[in-house]
């Protein structure tokens, strides 16, 4: 892990949207879909965000975008907070840093073409003068592996694949330093989803692009990452590189998510269930730690106080009462 | 050659099965004579990616494709001994849900919202068994609790929306088995679901199937998931069987270049951040496929045969066959008749 400056910084980032409010009536409750949450990415490298669905990954996403506004916290990208520009200033930040969403059906307008889609950011951005931006948007297209041709063609020509590759030619137009892909190849077939993740992992050394990565497919995230964090409930449960976290995980949870991950083996035995039951639900989540309603582990202090990040080593962090131990720490007594 | 080749005591024998859609670009052959057998007892899975014909075989199989935009379907699909494809509308209804019952992939949009979902179920149970409200909620309950429903008494009166997707997909496992069907087909059962609820669901399916020794015919991409489940597999690309034999022969050998390509692509095989190996290209237009072997556009050994000539089948031993002209020069050939 790097130890300078981290790239970007999340610190005690906070989203609650209101539930049951009308109009004029105040809410009655709140959606707790990111809960304080802190982390860094640093430059160059790939940490990816895990977790199941309503577990706030896609919330995270969006918010460092500046996609939806937060509730609290703050975001530094390059030692700039995030949260405090101005739409002008914003625009110049997005410039920087770009996302590449999960469904290609979805994300790209259906009645532009390749290159009046390009075009247009290329114009709004000031990339290139008027006369080059034909040229630019044919470098664009080889970059991600689609012949110059494409450029006129409209997305319900191309298929899954293709139009993920287009989606990923459109945040790349503003040479951006930082990329956020919200389940880049969670829509696309198993062979296509390899051709997608090697292209990634191409772009990332071609231009020294920085990653964070949101997805609930843990064998993508083992390929491609060098750190993950994941997420429960809107919390960060456990943070480790990515080789100490599938080999020695911390958290209940993710030992949970780890024995849940089905082998491509008919010989191997049914995944062993840690986890009973469901992910409660954010607007009322359980008191104490989250996850303890789940948890085969949990002790009566689980039920009660909620767990701190903790460090057990530099790089792995984990919110655990009965796991994460400092030394100092009393060691709970299971009931 | 072992029993499992033998389609003679098959509960159901698909016979090579021919869907086509029309399009406005034309005829899409959707499924494109493909032939299996389950027998009973037996479960087998059907993979393959998008568009190669793993859902459309599933639909047809219980006649619920409509026309249009289904232009054609021909072959037979053959339970106990009655071509299901040319069974009357009546006499389907008389086997769907009671002997061959179904899966779906989306949990919360396969029920009906407006109604409670014991009720849903109840009205299985009436239609074939003739069941009174009453004797068929006792029925429901003990079928909530085999399927690990709590509170089931609770449970029957909820409407859908109360159920989270895991609940609601063990509810329509549930409705699938009131009536103790000979055949499940699941199509994509737990695609929608987390990883954690898919384990649960997964290790369900394997538990009702060998508890009632029923068949069980399991429809997914995702080889992983296949793997927990099915003890014959059905490799399919682009509407064309291209590979089958049991899961240990597949997974420990698989013949067909296909097969093979897909589980090179496969993240979880590898690790650290080497290049996949992939497929060039993609998947073939279903309304121009290529002509002489679908895959040879793709394909990293094709030959010129493959370009002209459709490949025969081959039986390259007891467990494992395969469509593929490069099994197909060897002596040992058997063409599938």
């Amino acid at each position: 892990m790097n130890n300078h400056t981290p790239y970007l910084k999340v610190d005690n980032l906070t989203k609650y949207y209101p539930v049951g409010g009308g109009l004029f009536a105040k809410a009655r409750n709140y959606v707790r879909a990111v809960d304080h949450v802190s982390f860094n990415v640093y430059s160059g490298e790939t940490v990816s965000l895990v977790g199941e669905s309503g577990s706030g990954k896609t919330t995270v996403a969006r918010l460092i975008l500046r996609l939806v506004e937060p509730t609290d916290g703050s975001i530094y990208f390059d030692g700039v907070d995030l949260t405090k520009l101005n739409s002008k200033e914003l625009r110049s930040i997005r410039r920087k840093i770009q996302i590449i969403f999960q469904d290609p059906y979805s994300s790209l307008n259906p009645r532009m073409t390749v290159y009046s889609m390009l075009a247009e950011v290329l114009h709004v951005h000031r990339i290139v003068p008027k006369e080059q931006i034909t040229g630019h948007i044919e470098q664009l297209l080889q970059l991600v592996g689609l012949n110059a041709d494409a450029m006129y063609r409209y997305p319900h020509e191309f298929s899954g694949g293709q139009r993920q590759r287009i989606g990923i030619a459109r945040a790349l137009a503003v040479n951006p330093s930082f990329l956020v892909a919200d389940e880049p190849v969670s829509a696309l077939d198993v062979s296509v989803q390899a051709q997608i993740l090697n292209l990634l992992m191409e772009l990332q050394e071609k231009l020294h692009l920085t990653y964070l990565i949101i997805s609930h497919d843990l064998g993508v995230v083992r390929h491609i990452s060098d750190r993950v964090l994941v997420m429960y409930l809107g919390r960060i449960v456990e943070e480790a590189p990515t080789e100490t976290l599938f080999e020695s995980p911390n958290h209940p949870y993710t030992k949970a998510l780890m024995s849940a991950i089905p082998k491509p083996d008919p010989s191997a035995s049914l995944p062993k269930l840690l986890a009973r039951g469901e992910p409660p639900s954010p607007v009322n989540p359980p008191s104490g730690c989250s996850f303890h309603p789940r948890c085969p582990y949990a002790t009566e202090k689980c039920k009660n106080e909620s767990p701190p990040l903790q460090n057990i080593s530099d790089t792995h962090r984990s919110a655990c009462w009965v796991f994460a131990k400092n030394s100092e720490d009393k060691i709970p007594q299971p009931i | 050659m072992s029993d499992l080749c033998k389609s003679d005591k098959a509960l159901l024998n698909v016979k090579n099965l021919k869907v086509y859609f029309s399009t406005p670009t034309g005829l899409a052959y959707a499924v494109d004579g493909i032939s299996f057998f389950i027998h009973p007892g037996e479960s087998i899975a059907l993979v393959g990616e998008s568009g190669c014909g793993k859902s459309v075989t599933a639909m047809s199989i219980l006649k619920l494709l409509t026309s249009p935009p289904v232009e054609r379907i021909e072959g037979e699909i053959i339970f106990h001994e009655k071509d299901l494809l040319k069974l009357s509308e009546e006499e389907l209804m008389k086997i769907r849900g009671r002997y061959i019952s179904m899966v779906f992939q989306e949990p919360t949009s396969s029920m009906n919202p407006v109604f409670r979902v014991g009720d849903q179920i109840a009205d299985v149970l009436k239609y074939h068994y003739g069941m009174s409200r009453e004797e068929s909620y006792t029925r429901i309950e003990k079928l909530f609790e085999w399927v690990g429903i709590p509170e089931p008494k609770m449970r029957i009166h909820q409407y859908p929306h109360e159920f989270s997707g895991g609940l609601i997909q063990r509810s329509m496992i549930a409705m699938a088995l009131a009536c103790e069907p000979e055949l499940l087909i699941a199509d994509e059962p737990t695609t929608a679901l987390d990883v954690t609820i898919q384990a649960e669901i997964l290790a369900l399916l394997r538990r009702v199937q060998q508890e009632r020794k029923m068949s069980l015919l399991l429809i997914s991409h995702d080889l992983s998931v296949v793997a927990q489940i099915a003890r014959w597999i059905v490799v399919l690309y682009a509407g064309k069987k291209v590979e089958e034999g049991s899961a240990t022969a597949i997974y420990s050998t698989p013949s067909h270049p296909y097969t093979k390509a897909l589980f090179d692509s496969l993240p979880i095989r590898s690790r650290g951040r080497k290049r996949l190996n992939t497929i060039p290209g993609s998947v073939p237009s279903a309304t121009a496929p290529p002509m002489g072997c679908r895959f040879h556009p793709r394909c990293p050994k094709a030959m010129t045969i493959c370009q002209q000539k459709e490949p025969p089948w081959v039986w390259l031993n007891k467990e494992q066959g395969a469509a593929c002209w490069l099994f197909a020069q060897s002596e040992k050939m058997e063409k599938e008749t």
